[in-house]
């Protein structure tokens, strides 16, 4: 087979392998078989634009061409969601949806107002969002339909309120219901040491304490000595000759947090002893 | 075969290390078996990449940061073979010594080191994730180009098909060439190059070949690649059906997601 024979059959076989990558003004897209023409794709999910001609060239402002199309199906699932939604997320609505289907269907035929509320939370904490939404015939006049989508509106934002209140400090500034941590500073809290982990890092082997606090699981890392310091200082000099991946602890002690720069991600600042009565979690 | 084909992204690592033997690649990355005393070699080419990414990065001297880095390991417990860490040690700096004097030169216009990225392929349903080691001009050519230390030499056809490259020229599209730059700890150490380019074809080829993989792996299909790599491989025990001895030379560590 020659080179040209091979890359028709590939590219019959892999018509639409585009290549997307996230950039600070968008997305660049380019087909893997043609790799030195790349476009540049922004305004998702609203006002769409794509840099290549068939896009500017277009008549229709609905039309949009194979990259935005690529786009908005890999990183917009389709519908415009946020593109920072985490996959966990997204499995855990999609499996939402999957539920919540048969009940809808259910309702297919009836004049009633359906609600669908959706809550999306992961075992770690990191996500909890609710969704709402409702559903209804729309028949009668303009008017008719205006003030029953109005009284919706109204109870949609009720909702999210009630909701938004009993989680506030829990919702990001995105406002799209993925809890952040928060770090409690220089407060020190109640937490437990519980094992010596490890994990390959660029660098090589990288080990961590598995730390629980505040209901979260999450890692100190360090090198031997950096986690021997952490036992020392929370009292328990006699592990800290014992550091090694596997190593089971189940102590208590209280930890200093602040949440990552992105906030994904709760460190732990400082280990202190637990406090007098040695409570830890 | 057996185990659970939890697949979080896709990358040239994970592909290759199914291609090399699908049974290896589930006792690594679905089991999470570790050998207790990591190979000194990997860890000698973990510490040869953080001397030339610091050295790339923020200047320093790669050869201060390769022996303050190899001071660090000599405490640890490293399966050394036939190696020492003294002979390493010296080696490491035989080997940056020579990079600093010969190699350095001909590096321009030096784009990124260790740069991260994550492709989303419209053929493929996961991340295609990586972190390349050096974007830069070589010889004024924009090149792609991975660190490798090795005990013998590459050989010549690792130019036109290793697949680590192809990766990266994937997610580096504008780069004219890519290259292998290998430390081979001979006798006496020397830095080969092997440079070569990538065709779509290629690309297209690399794809279709990520695509069966994950699939593969997401269905949970590991099987056995018997051969004489197995006589190097630290789950051979496991193979085997040893349980005291896997339990004597291998941990579990916590499943990667």
């Amino acid at each position: 087979m020659t080179e040209r024979q091979l890359t028709t059959r590939q590219r019959s076989a892999y018509p639409e392998a585009l290549v997307m990558a996230p950039t600070e003004d968008g997305f660049r897209v380019y087909a893997a078989a043609d790799p030195k023409k790349s476009y540049l794709v922004s305004g998702l999910p609203e006002e769409p634009h794509c840099s290549c001609a068939k896009f500017s060239q277009s008549g229709d402002p609905n039309w949009q061409c194979p990259h935005i199309l690529a786009v908005r199906e890999h990183f917009f699932g389709g519908d415009g969601r946020d593109p920072d939604y985490d996959m966990e997320e997204r499995r855990a609505i999609q499996e939402e949806t999957q539920e919540s289907r048969e009940p809808s269907r259910s309702g297919q035929g009836t004049s009633a107002v359906l609600m669908l509320l959706k809550r999306s939370a992961s075992p770690d904490g990191r996500i909890d969002s609710l969704s709402v939404e409702f559903s209804c015939p729309v028949a009668g006049t303009s008017g008719r339909v205006e003030k029953k989508a109005k009284q919706l509106l109204a109870l949609q934002t009720a909702i999210m309120k009630g909701f938004l209140e009993t989680h506030s400090g829990k919702t990001n500034d995105r406002g799209n219901g993925v809890a952040e941590h928060s770090g409690n500073g220089e407060h020190p809290v109640p937490a437990r040491l519980m094992s010596i982990g490890g994990m390959d890092g660029r660098y090589g082997r990288r080990l961590f304490i598995v730390v629980q606090v505040n209901g979260t699981t999450t890692r100190l890392f360090g090198n031997k000595k950096q986690l021997s310091e952490a036992l020392v200082s929370a009292g328990y000099a006699g592990f800290a000759s014992q550091v090694a991946e596997g190593v089971s602890l189940g102590v208590p002690c209280r930890v200093t947090t602040k949440p990552s720069d992105d906030g994904r991600y709760l460190n732990v600042e400082r280990v202190l002893p637990p406090d007098e009565n040695g409570s830890g979690r | 075969m057996s185990g659970n084909g939890t697949l979080p992204y896709l990358s040239h690592s994970r592909v290759a290390k199914y291609l090399h033997c699908a049974e290896q690649y589930r006792l690594y990355y679905v089991e999470g078996l570790r050998p207790r005393r990591p190979n000194a070699s990997l860890v000698y080419g973990q510490a040869i990449h953080g001397a030339l990414s610091a050295l790339f990065r923020n200047g320093e001297d790669p050869i201060e940061v390769f022996l303050h880095a190899w001071e660090e390991v000599e405490e640890q417990d490293l399966d050394y073979g036939r190696d020492s860490w003294a002979k390493l040690k010296e080696t490491g700096r035989l080997h940056l010594t020579l990079f600093v004097n010969r190699e350095l030169p001909k590096f321009t216009n030096v784009r990124a080191s260790e740069k991260d990225f994550s492709l989303a392929v419209s053929t493929l349903g996961l991340p295609f994730v990586g972190v390349i080691d050096l974007v830069a001009d070589l010889d004024k050519k924009q090149t792609v180009i991975d660190f490798k230390t090795a005990a013998s030499a590459y050989p010549a056809y690792e130019a036109a098909m290793n697949d680590q490259l192809t990766a990266y020229q994937l997610a580096e599209p504008e780069a004219e060439q890519s290259a292998l730059c290998v430390f081979v700890k001979v006798k006496e150490p020397r830095i080969d190059w092997l440079v070569g380019e990538r065709r779509p074809a290629q690309v297209l080829e690399y794809l279709e070949k990520v695509d069966h993989v994950a699939r593969e792996i997401s269905a949970g299909r590991f099987y056995k690649r018997p051969g004489r790599w197995c006589s190097y491989c630290d789950f051979l025990p496991v193979c085997l059906g040893d349980q005291a001895k896997a339990e004597e030379t291998l941990a579990r560590v916590a499943p990667r997601p």
